[in-house]
């Protein structure tokens, strides 16, 4: 799978959006996920879920990390390139 | 004005009977004999002695309330001071007139009372006490020890269980009322105060006697009724002692809204989180139901004295153990607070905590209880084929608009004939929910149909349960471990009958939800599988009362 | 080794024992540390237990080390916690984030019988560290500033060196926090204020104190690792001490068993002895169960921590939550049997309200149960999607209790399984065994249901309840799944060392019980069984765990 940034940033936003549940459209992509209430354990399950989307294998701390979902995507990308 | 109006606000340390103080007698082990003073000021002791003998006690629920009032502040002194109308009970059920008005007139002017039956090395084994009462001349000599007994050293009367029979059995015993301002200095020794995991305050003791002369007056009862007395007594305390625990009760839920109601964590109130309302919920379902168990007993004492020996055992074995569940939860939700003793209100929960554990071994634990039960399994199991056995005793229980009567301290017997009018009763209840015509008088938001079906799951309950009695008729040692298992599952049963007949006779008296968590709390622990989710809008319904 | 320590601590019923429960009452009543037991661990050189063997320590497998602690926690908790407990809650953040030095000054001042404090505690942030407040930031000259309140902090006053957690950045998020690692010989003594001492209603003579810093420089290379990255080693490093503290504990439920049926036996009610109450007994056997059970899941999960660290994750919060509400349950059971005499602090029973009071802790020091059951929640779908009902076996060294283990590799520590985990699926029916008692295979048919139940149940869970505002029901799919666990291991350490399968079904029904499946209570048959063994072990003064050794007196 090739997910440009772009599409991953789409993806990213609907799933921050069903955690939260609430309307993709409230889910600003420069915000930091902690800042919506996705704590440091909570990043487990987005991660997970990262890896099933991309079949790929990823440090469970990478929201950590990468505290944006823009910051995700453009590094999520990367590593899909790769 | 009310007691607790009266006594003032607790959180102030100014205040007499606070927190703050109870709290620095606990660390110092000092009996709070202030306080009870003021107790007395207040005239709590008339309420522990019935109005035929000058006092004010006409109505068990009441004294019940006053009790839990001051448990809920602090149960030490509710321990202490109560324990003048355990020390002076046998002599309303079963004291002559004259040896009555002494003893009110005592009691009323603030003269401790104190009640020994247990010796070192027997316990709950009152058979098996060692005390006696040899017969001399114008009464007794009496010698040994009463060990473990609560106001030994302070009360200046004794209600004592001795031997009079050297041979014992059931009526090789009985009760004297011991007079200590009338003994000789060399009569008797106090015991030194035993120190103790809660109530550290208390005055946990005991008395040995040496050869003292007590007059054939002293005797309460007659000479061989002591065990007699002592049981039906024990139906009256163990009743009493669920007012200890709702006390408790109170202050710990008390303690836990409090804390989750301003306590951030996870960025939001830990009282906005679904686990903690769940928690929070179920336990104020716990203390409904426990409130409803009490409420029939403490009216049973005067519209049911004669089932007294079923519903004082449930009593006693369900509610002071619901109650440490209950501490339990809240001490959860705490933490850290819940075992720091200076902290949150002075360490107030971990005292209660602490203190609150005793009432579940006071005046015979839940085994001694639950054996009681047992032993009564055949009456259970027939009267639940033939119905509530005093139809118009169990209908004013329940009415709780009427006053209930007067306290039925002579009418109370060892062992119910007719079973437990109030579990008896459960099958016309439901059946009268789907009766043409009911519920048409019950306010808006009262009405019944949500409450059939848990109803139905409840009488099921019952009914496989009363099957299984009619099959378990354990001799009196040896009793199997299922037996209890049996005794206990009666508890749940009583408790949900108590609530649903308590609710359904009182229309208005608290929302549906109360009667729908109630049950919900009750099934879960018979086995079936309720929507919790109940405790959490009952929760959310407590907070808009508040 | 833990018998060489019990000959230490000699018999804890001998009255001319200084070892022995009064002095430890005693202690307990002045509300100090147990002073002999202190010279003695000491003379022991317990600290060595916490410190790898690479480091000149003794720690080669948690195993182990939970053995030698139970022996402390036995005789003491006050001395398990404020001798032991509280250096090794320090030690795994350094063992796990410290580089070469700092990893040889702490074995070297716990090899020099020094205390050192773990101090995280804020009483306003309680189990939720990332809003922890305390700060440290670079002051005008770049040296770190301490600033903040710590409360509630085991030996804070007298340890030399002090483990600290606190942010430091400003952002939000999870890389905001870092482990500090100071000795208080290099901290200017007017920049640290102390609390008064916070007593307590159990732990009595341990000291909790608290500690205000303000603007207090520590020196450079002060920080454990890489800064920001504190929430990762706790999460990773406190695996260890969630597995490992419960189950020293069990110690406290062994002795107060041990209490209990002394009483028993020596007592007299109704004309006989109280331990042949059926009741009783059965109370006694259930709670004899119950250890049992605790040991099995605590073993399994210490062993895990070497064989399957990447799982450990896992089973550590669900060691904690488990064991540490069947210990407190099993002692409430134990004091009904006790009656009175459970209540009185005197006596020859005086010990076990000392140990009630004292296993409170259990419940919510350095984790609340219900944030370990939080703790793995997030990561229950993915496990449920890639591993339940379907992983392959674990390694057959998970459960053969005793044999040895590869060394412990702290960097194999992650914080989340990443949904691989392979004890549940081990409850399933083993094809290799199908001679598997039909009582034994009918308690596991039990499990293997709840498996598939909760795997279904753990699809159906919405993002909403894997967080802060998980339903009760969300967290129950959490604890349901810890008790097959518990089961797993219980079924499996039974495979692989055979025998008598009376206590895995003793075990088992207990477990199915805490599952709503039966009411937990042993068939008369079973309970007999296990009462005989529990008075022979009683007889035999063996411990009343899996491995059953001697214990003196």
């Amino acid at each position: 799978m090739s997910d440009s940034a772009d599409d991953l940033r789409g993806w990213l936003v609907q799933r921050v959006a069903s955690y939260l549940e609430r309307d993709p459209a409230e889910i600003s992509t420069s915000v930091s996920l902690t800042q919506y209430g996705l704590d440091s354990v909570y990043a487990f399950v987005m991660c997970g879920d990262i890896e099933d989307h991309l079949n790929l294998t990823l440090e469970p701390t990478v929201a950590w990390d990468y505290r944006t979902i823009d910051a995700l995507a453009d590094h999520l990308s990367t590593l899909v390139g790769r | 004005m009310d007691l607790d109006t009266l006594l003032g606000d607790p959180a102030d340390p100014a205040t007499l009977f606070s927190y703050a103080r109870c709290a620095e007698l606990d660390r110092r082990e000092e009996f709070p004999e202030e306080i009870c003073r003021e107790l007395d000021r207040l005239g709590l002791p008339a309420g522990y002695v019935p109005a035929e003998y000058g006092g004010t006690l006409v109505d068990y629920p009441r004294l019940l309330d006053l009790i839990r009032t001051v448990a809920r502040r602090d149960l030490t002194v509710a321990v202490g001071h109560a324990k003048s109308y355990l020390g002076s009970v046998s002599v309303w059920i079963a004291g002559a007139d004259a040896q009555a008005k002494a003893v009110a007139a005592d009691v009323i002017a603030g003269v401790p009372a104190s009640w020994g039956l247990t010796e070192r090395g027997h316990g709950s084994d009152l058979l098996a006490g060692e005390v006696r009462a040899t017969r001399v001349p114008g009464g007794y000599r009496v010698t040994g020890e009463k060990w473990l007994i609560n106001n030994a050293t302070r009360g200046s009367l004794l209600s004592l269980l001795v031997r009079t029979d050297p041979d014992g059995g059931p009526r090789g015993f009985s009760l004297l009322l011991i007079d200590k301002r009338r003994l000789a200095g060399a009569d008797y020794t106090c015991l030194p105060k035993v120190p103790t995991h809660g109530i550290r305050g208390a005055d946990i003791s005991g008395i040995a006697l040496h050869g003292a002369l007590v007059p054939e007056s002293a005797l309460i009862g007659g000479e061989g009724a002591g065990l007699e007395v002592v049981l039906k007594a024990l139906q009256l305390t163990r009743t009493i002692c669920a007012g200890l625990s709702l006390g408790a009760a109170d202050q710990a839920i008390r303690q836990a809204e409090g804390f989750t109601a301003e306590r951030r964590l996870y960025g939001r109130l830990l009282g906005e989180m679904p686990h903690v309302r769940r928690t929070l919920g179920e336990a104020h379902a716990a203390r409904f139901v426990a409130e409803a168990v009490t409420t029939a007993a403490a009216r049973g004492i005067h519209a049911l004295p004669a089932e007294m020996s079923v519903i004082s055992a449930v009593t006693k074995a369900f509610v002071p153990a619901r109650v440490d569940e209950l501490i339990f939860a809240c001490g959860e939700l705490l933490g850290t607070r819940a075992f720091l003793t200076e902290v949150h209100d002075h360490g107030v929960f971990q005292k209660l905590a602490r203190d609150h554990r005793v009432v579940a071994i006071f005046d015979g634990n839940s085994s001694v209880n639950e054996n009681a039960l047992i032993n009564q399994f055949p009456a259970l199991a027939r009267g639940y084929l033939s119905g509530p056995p005093d139809r118009p005793g169990l209908a004013r229980l329940l009415d709780l608009g009427s006053a209930p009567g007067r306290p039925g301290h002579r009418g109370l017997v060892l062992a119910s004939r007719g079973g437990c009018g109030l579990v008896q009763g459960l099958p016309d209840a439901v059946a009268g929910l789907s009766a043409p015509g009911a519920g048409r008088t019950r306010p808006p938001g009262h009405d019944l149909k949500a409450v059939e079906a848990p109803a139905r799951e409840l009488l099921d309950h019952c009914d496989d349960l009363h099957a299984a009695l009619a099959t378990c008729a354990p001799g009196p040692r040896d009793v199997p471990a299922e037996a209890f298992a049996l005794a206990q599952r009666y508890q749940w049963c009583f408790a949900g009958a108590a609530v649903l007949q308590l609710w359904l006779a009182n229309p208005g008296w608290r929302d549906r939800i109360w009667l729908e968590a109630a049950l919900t709390y009750v099934l879960a622990r018979l086995g079936s599988d309720p929507d919790r989710a109940v405790f959490d809008r009952l929760f959310d319904e407590t907070r808009e009362r508040a | 080794m833990s018998e060489t320590l019990e000959k230490l601590l000699g018999d804890p019923w001998d009255p001319a024992n200084p070892m022995n429960h009064a002095a430890v009452v005693a202690a307990d009543e002045r509300q100090e540390m147990f002073a002999e037991g202190e010279r003695l661990l000491d003379e022991y050189g317990l600290n060595a237990e916490f410190v790898p063997a690479g480091l000149g320590g003794r720690l080669t497998g948690v195993d182990r080390l939970v053995r030698v602690m139970r022996s402390v926690w036995r005789r003491d908790p006050a001395l398990g916690l404020g001798y032991g407990a509280s250096s090794f809650i320090a030690s795994v953040n350094v063992w796990a984030a410290g580089d070469d030095g700092q990893r040889r000054a702490f074995a070297d001042l716990m090899l020099a019988n020094r205390k050192i404090a773990s101090v995280y505690h804020e009483l306003a942030h309680g189990n939720d560290f990332a809003r922890a407040e305390f700060a440290a930031t670079p002051g005008p000259g770049g040296r770190l500033l301490l600033n903040g309140r710590k409360e509630v902090v085991t030996n804070l006053r007298r340890a030399d060196s002090l483990v600290v957690f606190a942010r430091t950045s400003a952002e939000e998020g999870s890389r905001s926090h870092s482990q500090l690692f100071v000795h208080k010989a290099d901290l200017p003594p007017d920049r640290m204020t102390y609390l008064p001492r916070f007593p307590s209603a159990g732990m009595r003579g341990v000291q909790l104190g608290g500690v205000v810093f303000d603007d207090c420089p520590i020196p450079d290379g002060s920080v454990l690792g890489t800064p920001g990255r504190g929430i990762e080693t706790a999460l990773r490093s406190f695996q260890l001490t969630r597995t490992a503290l419960p189950s020293m504990m069990a110690g406290v439920v062994d002795t107060g068993l041990r209490a209990t049926l002394r009483f028993a036996t020596a007592r007299t009610l109704y004309g006989r002895n109280v331990a042949a109450i059926p009741q009783v007994r059965s109370t006694l056997a259930e709670v004899y169960a119950d250890l049992l059970a605790c040991d099995a899941f605590g073993t399994v999960a210490a062993r895990a921590l070497h064989l399957l660290p990447g799982e450990a994750s896992v089973y550590a919060s669900l060691v904690k939550y488990t064991v540490s509400k069947q210990l407190i349950d099993a002692m409430d059971r134990l004091s009904l049997v006790l009656g009175a005499h459970f209540y009185i602090r005197q006596g020859t029973y005086a010990v076990f309200q000392k140990l009630l009071r004292d296993l409170g802790v259990i419940g919510f020091g350095h984790a609340a149960r219900v944030a370990c059951l939080a703790t793995v929640l997030p990561q229950i779908p993915q496990l449920a999607r890639r591993s339940w009902l379907i992983a392959g076996d674990p390694p057959a060294d998970l459960f053969r209790i005793g044999a040895d283990l590869p060394p412990l590799d702290f960097a194999a520590l992650r914080p989340s399984a990443a949904g691989h985990e392979s004890l549940s699926s081990a409850v399933l029916a083993d094809a290799a065994s199908p001679g598997e008692p039909g009582e034994v295979a009918a308690l596991a048919g039990l499990f293997a249901d709840e498996l598939v139940l909760l795997k279904r149940d753990a699809a159906a869970l919405r993002p909403r309840d894997l967080g802060v505002d998980a339903r009760p029901e969300a967290l129950g799919v959490a604890a349901r799944y810890a008790a097959v666990l518990a089961a797993s291991s219980c079924l499996n350490v039974w495979r692989a060392g055979g025998g008598d399968p009376g206590w895995v079904v003793a075990a088992l029904t207990r477990l199915a019980g805490r599952l709503g499946r039966g009411s937990g209570r042993l068939p008369e048959a079973v309970a007999r069984r296990l009462f005989d063994e529990l008075l022979d072990r009683h007889g035999e003064n063996r411990g009343f765990d899996l491995a059953g050794l001697p214990l003196p007196g």
